[in-house]
């Protein structure tokens, strides 16, 4: 579904990435591992249309999504949950759900997926007109990932879902991304720097150190390898 | 007499909120100081007054025509020389709109000359009664164009789907960017809105204000005091800013002297940049 090859991107003219590959199949939960500052988010990025690519290939369902700017990307059936979640801070949790449905024409599907949302996320309906930026780190990561599912993606990219999130709301999160992929049908790519936790439930998971793709395997290989789980991440 | 002040000072409170509000959208979007804003304003003064000229319409059967100008005339400008300037370093998007207000008004001198104009034989004019205040039918003009003007922004903003992406892009561009607003065209209308609410003030201004080319100068700089007032990027402060800065305006200006007032204005502008940079209801 989304083939990224020898991908070199970075900030103005500087390569952070200096050649990440990997794939993802239609219906796989596909984990990019690695320690902080390891390129993750920068890949990602690029893979979205927020940043340019300077050397490579992206190809989404067999078409390049070079050059693609990243408000195209949504009419793809590509949405991103960036890290840091970037919610829209002074507007509600509904306005910043019915943004997330911005490129949707079809008016009846709009309601139809907030209904979806709000049951996966019953707190959102509660609080729908609180403003974002008031909302706590895990409700706002749910306000983030409802909103990049408002305009019915295939394949949605999570940045390190878990990220200031308290460890007991983690778990929850996790869950809600598992019932994203089995229950909706949708393709994720996840982001995390939670090693542990994602490999027991990624179908497939790439590492990547220093700008690299290094290591790459089943969940439950990488589980099981001691060298990858010392070396790359940190693991004891 | 303090009632007569007062409503003065609430006419040239709403033009001081047009400016700002033009202001604090532009600068709330794209981080530019929109110092051109009132040679914005003196421009569409002159389309009002041109049109005037070659037709002998009244300015609110011309005002349609300037807003609409002055909304082709902002994307122009944003086309060509703040998309630009959006991609240089901060100094050029600090300076850019302050080469821009100058190219306008010596354009305009050069074009229309540096003498004072005005609209003559307007539709609506004389003044009512009220006890013991004369208001001026005129300046009334002016005050129900800015309180139209602002409600329809307000709309634009809340309600309207341009008007969401906007918003949106303003507070975070790139989760707007990937739930797929394409951010340049946000940034593109809201410059065009901004130059077209200048053109909505310049147009009703002519109803009770002489002018010339440099006219702009003054206005922009009270306009921007206003934009501090009220806290720099919400259009909702920007627009109590401009009126509280009416009010100041003919207060020290009438109790006091023109003198005053201007030390006035500064101060406060100064009192405002260094110990309430975020405004008087930013915390
Ligand atoms: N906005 C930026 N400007 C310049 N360099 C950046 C920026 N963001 C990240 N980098 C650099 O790019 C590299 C990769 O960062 P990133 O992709 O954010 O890593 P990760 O998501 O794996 O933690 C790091 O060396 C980081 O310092
Ligand atoms: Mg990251």
């Amino acid at each position: 579904m989304l083939v990224v090859k020898d991908l070199v991107s970075g900030y103005s003219k500087m390569p952070a990435i200096h050649g990440v590959s990997f794939k993802v199949e239609k219906g796989q939960v596909v984990a990019i591992l690695g320690s902080n500052g390891a390129g993750k988010t920068t890949t990602l990025k690029t893979v979205m249309g927020v940043l340019p690519a300077m050397s490579g290939s992206i190809t989404y369902k067999g078409e390049s999504l070079i050059g693609v700017p990243s408000h195209k990307m949504v009419q793809k059936g590509l949405s991103m949950v960036p890290e840091g979640r970037h919610l829209f801070p002074k507007m509600s949790i509904y306005d910043n759900l019915m943004m997330g449905a911005y490129s949707v024409k079809d008016k009846g599907s709009i309601e139809k997926k907030l209904e979806t949302i709000y049951e996966i996320f019953p707190i959102l309906a509660e609080r729908k007109a609180q403003l974002a930026g008031t909302m706590s780190g895990g409700e706002q990561q749910m306000v983030a990932i409802g909103r990049a599912l408002m305009c019915n993606p295939e394949l949605l990219i999570l940045d390190e879902p878990s990220l200031g999130i308290m460890p007991k709301l983690v778990d929850e999160i996790f869950e809600f991304i598992k019932k994203i992929n089995k229950e909706m049908g949708v393709t994720i790519v996840i982001i995390e720097q939670n090693a542990e936790k994602t490999l027991a439930f990624a179908d497939y998971a790439y590492v990547i150190s220093e700008g690299q793709t290094v290591i790459e395997g089943t969940g439950e290989a990488l589980m099981k390898d001691d060298q990858v789980q010392k070396v790359y991440l940190g693991m004891d | 007499m303090f009632l007569q002040v007062l409503y003065e000072g609430l006419t040239m409170g709403t033009i001081y909120a047009l400016l700002a509000m033009g202001i604090a959208l532009v600068w709330g979007v794209m981080n530019i100081l929109s110092f051109s804003q009132g040679e914005f304003m003196m421009v569409a003064m002159y389309i009002t007054f041109f049109i005037n000229l070659a037709t002998g319409w009244d300015p609110l059967a011309a005002m349609p025509i300037v807003i609409v100008t002055m909304f082709l005339f902002g994307i122009l400008i944003y086309r060509t020389i703040i998309a630009r300037a959006l991609k240089g370093p901060v100094l050029s998007q600090r300076l850019v709109t302050f080469a821009l207000g100058m190219v306008l008004t010596n354009g305009m001198i050069l074009l229309a000359g540096g003498q004072t104009k005005s609209v003559p034989d307007k539709l609506i004019s004389g003044t009512i009664s009220l006890g013991s205040v004369a208001i001026s039918k005129e300046k009334m003009v002016l005050v129900v164009t800015s309180i139209v003007v602002t409600g329809l922004l307000f709309w634009f903003m809340n309600r309207t789907k341009m008007g969401k992406a906007i918003r949106a892009t303003s507070q975070d561009k790139e989760a707007a960017g990937l739930v797929g607003i394409n951010t340049q065209t946000a940034y593109m209308i809201a410059f065009g809105i901004s130059a077209a609410i200048a053109g909505a003030g310049g147009c009703a201004m002519t109803y009770s204000y002489y002018f010339m080319p440099n006219i702009g100068t003054n206005f922009m700089i009270f306009g921007f005091i206003a934009v501090c007032l009220g806290g720099f990027g919400s259009i909702g402060g920007a627009f109590i800013g401009g009126m509280i800065m009416g009010i100041i305006d003919l207060f020290t200006g009438t109790y006091l002297s023109v003198s005053y007032k201007y030390m006035a204005v500064s101060v406060i502008f100064l009192l405002i940049v260094t110990f309430k940079p975020k405004g008087l209801f930013g915390r």
